[in-house]
């Protein structure tokens, strides 16, 4: 049996609801998105924000806030399989009755472990692959393409970093725009256009990035293992410039 | 704006200064721009698989000395550039406000005479915080004989500074770099941790950083062995956050000088002795003598592990962390992750592999509850542990990073 689910962390919740009450339990969630395997029964899970409320409460008490808190953050992940591994790490949680987070020896566990670690890895990397242009009107832009939806998990980071400066951040994969002016911030979830900006300053970067390259020592494997291919598209100096 | 060609100059020449850490320190952001991240934040990665994580850059490249391993030597006929003090900041401001940068790591040639450079660097800083209003990362090289006034002040104004040891020994130094004088290096490196020391009781913030060096391997006849004692003095008696190791290159054709270059097996196995004294609880004299070099087969750990098996089988269920570490393969983060697990229950081979440790090495060093699944083999055990040395460098990511962050696979980014 596969729940099909709306894709928030409430539609899980409810699938979790569901599940101690018909004492069945699926063996993957999905959001439509993903073609199923033929011959798998689905069953659609209508959100039900009580449900998910009352089932949001028993892990709340079971767990501390930092954990929950992981549970958030797992959410944003963009692999397909994180309904089925945050829903199998809650019913396991709930079964245990107790917090099990460092229990790694156990599957589901280490699973969930790993979709947090992703998500919070590819964050601290874009805190540093974020690149901003300078606008004519003085406004830094940043656009980037991350696997997971990491817009608001950065953006603290950069306001605490550039008080004083006007930025946006713009996720051109799931259409998230943070914009901070004056201290203040605002998100947006819709497509929008992203900008082409020239920034002298990319030029000398990439002047840089070139010249303190040791040639004695090429490793462009290694290169390509910290910061991945994937992630070169918005980098000035991986980019030919105009 | 500086200009391309003298970015170019000044950065080709800051290039082999190995050291590029941006952590350690936690300054906050006062109202202006920047502030430091306390784990580091690697911002791009050059084509050798450094991390840039600091924008390195000579204020000058021209040199009254000549230190005969280093290409900004006077007698060497190359390019010169100098930047002026607002050149420098404005690109480190352009630079960290596009984020392409976590900060300055700002290095002189000696310009004049000691103090004239010193000056200049101390002109810099002193912008770059109170004109320009920047909180980021700034790591200050000292100039040896340079007025220990202006070092001082330096230091209330950086994150992190590090005057340059160079050579293992005196004489080494007297050879290769007959102006700098180990008292000129020394000194300033003890009035800087102490002035810390210090301040730490007004809670005030001084090199919040710390100190750091760089040693040069492969240019004078020192053993492994003496550099990695000088590094745990350094450590010990001198308080230093990291001992850089930098394996020499032939930038001369002097007779003084090697004509191979020291390679990077080398230096990467005394980043691992180092990282082993630092992290890991083992004194120097437990992996080398004094007058050997490290085995260039196996890493420290494991030529470690091979000569003392008294120590060995340890049991993963039951060892505490200190012992769990000294297993072949097995690091702090793997150890941890194993006194977690074991609170819930025995952990079984299986356990071990589910939690995705590899046991390639270890297997033959550890029991789970009394039973082993390794070899008896002497033969079988050492092949085990040697590593093609290919797959080892791109190991390297433990080498510039903490256990921390090593943690969550970061690297790079000290
Ligand atoms: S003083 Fe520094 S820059 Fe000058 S030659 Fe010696 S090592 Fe090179």
């Amino acid at each position: 049996m596969i729940y099909l689910i709306d894709g928030t962390m409430d539609g899980i919740f409810t699938a979790v609801f569901n599940s101690y009450l018909t004492k069945k339990f699926p063996s993957a969630l999905t959001d439509g998105e993903i073609q199923l395997e033929i011959g798998e029964e689905l069953v659609e899970v209508t959100t039900d924000l009580d449900k998910a409320q009352r089932v949001f409460n028993k892990l709340y008490k079971i767990l501390p806030k930092r954990e929950t808190d992981r549970i958030f953050t797992a959410i944003k992940s963009g692999d397909f399989a994180k309904f089925t591994v945050i829903f199998n790490y809650i019913v396991k949680t709930i079964d245990a009755g107790k917090n099990i987070y460092d229990k790694l020896s156990d599957k589901d566990v280490f699973n969930f472990d790993r979709l947090v670690s992703r998500v919070l890895l590819e964050a601290h990397r874009f805190k540093g692959f974020i690149r901003f242009s300078q606008a004519e009107n003085g406004v830094y832009y940043a656009k980037y393409f991350p696997d997971s939806d990491i817009n608001t998990l950065i953006l603290p980071h950069f306001v605490n970093r550039f008080k004083s400066m006007p930025f946006i951040l713009h996720d051109l994969n799931h259409d998230v725009v943070s914009a901070h002016v004056d201290g203040m911030t605002k998100t947006v979830r819709e497509k929008v256009i992203p900008l082409d900006i020239k920034d002298d300053f990319a030029k000398l970067f990439k002047t840089y990035y070139d010249s303190i390259f040791i040639k004695e020592r090429a490793n462009e494997r290694l290169m390509n293992n910290y910061m991945p291919k994937r992630y070169h598209k918005y980098l000035p100096e991986k980019n030919e410039l105009l | 704006m500086i200009s391309a060609e003298k970015l170019q100059i000044l950065s080709d020449a800051a290039k082999f200064d190995v050291s590029c850490s941006s952590s350690g320190s936690n300054r906050k952001n006062m109202g202006g721009i920047g502030n430091a991240c306390q784990a580091g934040i690697c911002h791009s990665f050059t084509k050798d698989g450094r991390c840039i994580s600091l924008l390195k850059i000579l204020m000058t490249n021209t040199c009254i000395y000549d230190c005969a391993y280093c290409i900004n030597r006077r007698s060497n006929d190359v390019p010169r550039a100098i930047a002026t003090p607002t050149e420098i900041c404005e690109l480190t401001m352009g630079f960290y406000k596009r984020n392409y940068i976590e900060g300055l790591f700002l290095s002189s040639a000696v310009y004049k005479n000691p103090d004239y450079t010193m000056e200049l660097l101390l002109e810099t800083v002193l912008k770059l915080r109170k004109l320009y209003g920047f909180h980021g990362y700034i790591h200050l090289k000292g100039i040896p004989g340079a007025d220990s006034k202006l070092v001082m002040r330096a230091g209330e104004l950086v994150d992190r500074m590090s005057f340059n040891v160079e050579l293992p020994t005196e004489q080494s130094l007297r050879l290769l770099a007959p102006q700098k004088t180990k008292k000129n290096i020394i000194s300033p490196i003890g009035l800087l941790r102490d002035e810390k020391k210090e301040r730490l009781s007004f809670k005030n913030k001084f090199l919040p950083a710390g100190q750091t060096t760089q040693l040069i391997v492969g240019a004078s006849p020192e053993k492994d062995g003496q550099i990695l004692n000088l590094t745990q003095a350094l450590y010990g008696k001198f308080g230093l956050k990291r001992v850089y190791y930098s394996s020499f290159v032939p930038v001369s054709n002097s007779a003084l000088l090697p004509t191979q270059p020291a390679g990077l097996l080398r230096e990467h196995r005394l980043y691992q002795a180092d990282w082993l004294i630092r992290f890991y609880g083992f004194k120097v004299n437990e992996l080398i003598g004094e007058n050997e070099n490290l085995s260039t087969e196996y890493d420290p750990k494991c030529a470690w592990a091979l000569k003392h098996p008294e120590f060995f089988p340890i049991d993963i269920n039951t060892a505490p962390l200190e012992e769990l570490i000294r297993i072949p393969g097995i690091g702090v983060t793997s150890a941890y992750k194993i006194i977690s697990a074991r609170r819930y229950g025995r952990l079984s081979l299986e356990d071990i592999l589910k939690m995705k440790i590899s046991v390639k090495r270890a297997i033959h060093f550890i029991t789970f509850s009394g039973k082993f699944f390794g070899s008896m083999r002497e033969n079988t055990i050492s092949q085990s542990l040697k590593l093609n040395v290919v797959a080892e460098t791109a190991e390297q990511l433990s080498l510039f990073s903490t256990p921390q962050i090593s943690a969550s696979v970061l690297t790079g980014e000290l």
